[in-house]
């Protein structure tokens, strides 16, 4: 199973790779409630190599690691790892840029639920039930 | 998000399928069973796995055995599929924003 969403914008592949992984603390909507550290949000960073850090810096200095690249292949592709700080495993984001007329069209997918990553920890919901269900299946569940 | 993805976190197709026939209304066993490429036994072996599991319940009416989705299943069905539009959301948001930022400033 896989999110998958896609969008085109009006600029050359290079162009859009470049301002997506270099500059993700101008366009990332951070003050919107898009973050970990909500209120106490500063900027987001992206690591541009094979290993390197997908992280939010907090004012107080502070960091959480979203998660690790996995890919980085400018102006192609960018991968990382994902992981919500009340998930149990992390999930896999890939972004792909493919030239588009004189645009490019962006492909986004975030994989990797089949491993039950959004089973809270502490809670009721998916521990009581996905949780035990993907239990059960044991290594079934893993497959495909 | 469609029943189908969010299903999809139990990673057997067979499965996902015969769960996603009784999120949409109870089945009699026959019905449960129709259209699948595998044998019927074989299709038991799963609804007894997604039985055990707690997903799925069997009501016998008269001589009929009618397959329904269990409040555990409905509960973990509808967890799921609000987890993943939210996160689904999260990407709409974001990828508009990269959008308008890229569009305005280059």
């Amino acid at each position: 199973m896989t999110i998958r969403k896609a969008i085109r914008v009006e600029r050359t592949p290079e162009v859009v790779f470049r301002v997506f992984t270099e500059e993700i603390g101008k366009w990332w909507p951070l003050k919107e409630g898009f973050s970990f550290g909500r209120e106490r949000a500063k900027d987001i960073f992206i690591e541009g190599r094979v290993g390197g850090r997908f992280y939010e810096r907090f004012i107080d200095g502070t960091e959480f690691e979203v998660g690790r690249i996995t890919a980085f292949q400018p102006p192609h592709l960018v991968a990382f790892t994902w992981k919500d700080p009340s998930w149990e495993a992390p999930t896999e984001v890939e972004v792909r840029f493919t030239a588009d007329g004189a645009g490019t069209r962006i492909e986004l997918e975030h994989r990797g639920w089949e491993a039950g990553p959004i089973m809270q920890k502490q809670g009721q919901g998916y521990s009581d039930g996905w949780g035990i269900i993907l239990e059960k299946f044991g290594a079934g569940a893993n497959a495909a | 998000m469609p029943i189908d993805a969010t299903i999809g976190a139990l990673s057997d197709s067979t499965r996902r399928e015969l769960l996603r026939r009784l999120a949409d209304k109870p089945c009699r066993a026959g019905e449960l069973a129709r259209g699948f490429a595998i044998s019927r036994p074989a299709i038991c072996k799963h609804t007894r796995m997604l039985g055990r599991a707690g997903l799925i319940r069997v009501k016998k009416v008269g001589r009929e055995r009618i397959y329904e989705l269990a409040p555990r299943g409905q509960v973990a069905i509808q967890e799921l599929i609000r987890k993943l539009e939210e996160v689904g959301a999260f990407w709409d948001g974001t990828l508009n924003a990269f959008k308008r930022y890229v569009e305005e400033n280059r």
